[in-house]
């Protein structure tokens, strides 16, 4: 039953795909466009360099606390599906792991680890 | 066939409700009194049902454009794939009681994983050129997009609760007596947010912003921009599919058939939508990081925990 | 495929602007414009308008923005010399009311084919010759040297708050961007999307004073003139910074506003939504700090809002009868600039409702309160684009945009030396 479900997806996704790479078109040769014209767009200014750096990724810190998180949400999946019929203890679990988990971010707050580091 | 009923299902709502976003936001930014009206002659460019479609035909016609040194699979590739997660997230949502184009068992799963996996596309369409102003553009909405992911998580698994499944069809059953925008009133609005956020719009573009000239759209020029811009006016659609299936009761409704009434209520979270894309400011990229962690997720852990006690009771 | 280009000729034509001297309000006019879309970048325009003169010393940036435009595409000039390589087939026009037309007619005949466009103005070949050179012919050098394809990459450099060693992006952002004022080219360095240094290799270019302030320095002016030119002023530019964050429909409904503007017109409605959607903690609001010396060179209104009391109009007695008292000292961030423009916008057009009733005229012609600052004859405000290299290290990219588009900074051009 599922089986046939993702089949049924991939299927409507190929056909979106599909859709999508019609629209686009087929890529064409970088050659007929001129060079002055792939210059990058800054207003008439000039770059010194290429784009494509080590660039420093002013939220690095933010994306720590939110693979904690990440890993919380995989917990919860099958948590939500069986909930009603396990009860209270089932919400007394979840709040305690949410309390736990809040800590941390009231920590990363402290440290400023949601400012532009 | 079945199948075939089902691809021409998401794909005629992608294409007409992009074509139907685009004349509503048309007649919502003359309402609000904020498109350009002026000129002599303009009576046929008023007219918002031809205006998608000529400016359309404008970027199908416009000459294409290619940077000096840039990631030519990614550029292409990254408009056609947002194009597809849109297609993947309508396709789990039913159309009524026993239509439903892909009837995932985790259909909130997959919802789950689009965002990402939105993020990730929009970013390599700001990296993929090899220009400055667009990598600005990527990196700067990773920040953002990483942000709403939980609060999107915690949202929806508050609306799986009530119907002990992660299957869309039964979250909408589940909503027979009560809808959950009702039920769980905190919901929608954070849901909201998170629509703005996984097609960068309104207050939430900070990735095609006005003071970066455009963002990742920078150097898309013709029928690569066409496909971006359907892109995400596509995944706007079908996020008020699921929007209106997790809190509005999808299908269900009296007299009308369920596709009709899921259309109504698509309708509606759309002008929402749009309207909030037009009224509200973009923040710093650091203060709405720094307010989605502090003030909308443990509003969303509130939401859980309210959703929590109304299953239990 | 001809029904194709047909529909897409009823589609407003996209446009760029180049913007020169003395064209700004013309061009947000224009904005109001539906047979005109005006793109944010030129890739995504067929036509390149070039609006009031251009400094010499800009015409090879011109040059290079004019390659940017994806081929084929044509150039407009309004009230501008054509650049030598198209002086032969350039469309010069002079009345403003006739760009929609003239655009049109040029999209419409680039889009069935009728005319070629316009060919490039620099040589093509790439910016550093690479071909056959390093390990694939692509121009690199071992692990980090040479061009690859055409530019060097990035080097390491230790970044200004914490230390790291990642690669900073150096780029020169360029005087025919619209975000920045018309003319401001800097070179900037960034550690991230966070500015870390500032040059400024291009000063905006000079304004030309309004002639209802020029003629203020001379003879009695009636003060009602002089105080609506400062509220369109004063408008325009909150306009543009509602534009930058994100409010692209409330911009254009201030720009109509603008035009309509009448003594006694109240702005307190505009006030109340900017407060309710939140315009106040946008991006910027709370950043932009500038010190008293700066504020000092600023003058204008910048400086009034930083808590300075200079106001020009306050030796006048005829503004002391309309019961004029200067407004400022919210703060010295851009909130309180934006704030300060509304406030003396909404004064400027009190004060002009009972200047008009009254016939008030100004007695005081040694010095003129300028939307840009204190004017007095020989005296003119200079540019002060040199604060950006102390203001701007540090802010994040949307914060110092809004910054920039927070304060006056061209200067104005002193009459006598020949106007354009």
């Amino acid at each position: 039953m599922e089986a046939s479900e993702l089949f049924a997806l991939m299927i409507i996704s190929t056909a979106t795909f599909a859709l999508g790479l019609v629209l686009a078109g087929i890529p064409f040769s970088s050659l007929r466009i001129s060079w002055p014209q792939r210059a990058p767009f800054l207003g008439g200014g000039i770059p010194d360099t290429h784009a494509w750096s080590r660039f420093h990724v002013r939220y690095y810190p933010m994306t720590l606390l939110l693979i904690a998180f990440e890993m919380e949400m995989m917990f919860m999946y099958p948590w939500a599906v069986v909930y009603v019929a396990e009860g209270v203890k089932a919400l007394v679990e979840m709040g305690m792991f949410l309390a736990i988990l809040s800590i941390g971010i009231v920590y990363g707050w402290r440290e400023g680890v949601f400012k532009w580091q | 066939m079945d199948l075939m009923l089902s691809v021409i299902a998401v794909l005629a709502t992608l294409s007409v409700g992009a074509y139907a976003v685009a004349v509503i936001d048309r007649i919502c930014g003359v309402a609000m009194g904020g498109e350009a009206t002026g000129g002599a002659g303009v009576h046929d460019r008023r007219n918002p049902f031809l205006a998608p479609l000529s400016r359309a035909a404008a970027l199908w016609l416009a000459p294409p454009h290619v940077t000096e040194a840039p990631d030519a699979a990614g550029w292409r590739l990254a408009p056609v794939l947002y194009l597809t997660l849109a297609g993947m997230g309508l396709a789990v949502v039913p159309w009524s009681e026993t239509f439903v184009p892909v009837d995932l068992a985790t259909g909130i799963v997959l919802w789950g994983a689009l965002e990402p996996l939105a993020t990730v596309l929009i970013f390599l369409h700001g990296w993929s050129p090899n220009s400055h102003l667009p990598l600005l553009g990527g990196y700067r909405y990773v920040a953002v997009g990483l942000s709403y992911i939980l609060v999107s998580m915690f949202v929806l698994i508050a609306v799986a609760l009530p119907a002990e499944s992660l299957q869309v069809s039964a979250v909408v059953e589940s909503q027979q007596e009560l809808w959950n925008v009702v039920r769980q009133p905190l919901g929608l609005p954070l849901f909201l947010i998170v629509g703005l956020g996984i097609s960068f719009w309104g207050p939430l573009d900070f990735a095609d912003s006005n003071d970066l000239a455009g963002g990742t759209s920078a150097e898309s020029s013709g029928r690569a921009l066409l496909v971006w811009q359907f892109a995400r006016i596509a995944m706007l659609v079908s996020f008020s599919a699921i929007a209106a299936s997790a809190f509005l009761g999808g299908w269900m409704g009296p007299l009308l058939p369920g596709p009709i009434w899921l259309v109504i209520k698509m309708v509606f979270i759309l002008v929402l939508l749009l309207v909030l894309g037009r009224l509200l400011p973009r923040l710093s990229p650091e203060r709405f990081m720094t307010l989605a962690w502090t003030v909308l997720l443990p509003l969303a852990f509130v939401d859980l925990v309210w959703a929590g006690l109304e299953a239990l009771s | 495929m001809n029904w194709l280009a047909r529909l897409a000729c009823r589609a407003p034509v996209p446009v760029y602007p180049a913007i020169g001297r003395n064209a700004l309000p013309q061009i947000q006019d224009w904005r109001l414009d539906a047979r005109l879309q005006w793109t944010r970048s030129p890739r995504q325009a067929r036509i390149l308008l070039v609006a009031g003169d251009i400094l010499p010393e800009c015409r090879p940036a011109l040059r290079r923005l004019h390659d940017q435009l994806p081929a084929p595409s044509i150039t407009l000039w309004w009230r501008s010399t054509p650049l030598a390589g198209l002086a032969d087939r350039a469309v010069v026009f002079e009345d403003a009311d006739e760009l929609g037309t003239i655009a049109g007619d040029a999209c419409r005949s680039l889009l069935l084919g009728d005319r070629q466009g316009e060919p490039n103005l620099c040589p093509d070949e790439p910016p550093a010759p690479f071909e056959g050179r390093g390990d694939h012919g692509q121009g690199g050098e071992g692990m980090m040297g040479g061009k690859p394809y055409g530019r060097p990459m990035a080097m390491t450099a230790e970044d200004l708050r914490d230390g790291l060693e990642l690669d900073p992006l150096e780029f020169s952002i360029g005087p025919f961007w619209p975000v920045l004022p018309p003319g401001l080219a800097a070179r900037l360095v960034l550690h991230g999307d966070v500015i870390a240094e500032v040059e400024i290799t291009s000063a905006p270019f000079p304004v030309d004073l309004q002639p209802v302030f020029e003629q203020a320095l001379e003879r009695p002016v009636p003060i009602a003139d002089l105080e609506m030119a400062r509220a369109r002023n004063h408008l325009r530019q909150l306009s543009h910074s509602m534009w930058l964050s994100g409010l692209e429909s409330a911009s254009l409904s201030v720009l109509r506003q603008v035009q309509a503007l009448q003594p006694h017109d109240s702005i307190s409605g505009l006030c109340e939504r900017l407060r309710r959607v939140g315009f106040f903690f946008s991006a910027g609001a709370g950043r932009g700090e500038i010190s008293l010396e700066q504020a000092e060179r600023l003058g204008g209104p910048a400086a009034r809002a930083a808590g300075l009391e200079q106001d020009a109009r306050t030796r006048d007695p005829e503004y002391r009868k309309l019961g004029f008292r200067p407004v400022g000292g919210r703060g010295n961030d851009c909130r309180a600039r934006w704030q300060q423009w509304l406030d003396e916008a909404s004064q400027a057009l009190h004060l002009a409702g009972r200047a008009r009733s009254s016939g008030a005229e100004t007695s005081y012609t040694e010095s003129v309160e300028a939307p840009r600052g204190n004017v007095q004859c020989g005296r003119y405000p200079a540019d002060a684009s040199a604060i950006l290299s102390e203001l701007l290290p540090g802010l994040e990219w949307s914060e110092a945009m809004a910054t920039i588009a927070s304060l006056d900074l061209a200067g104005v051009a002193d009459p006598g030396e020949g106007r354009a």
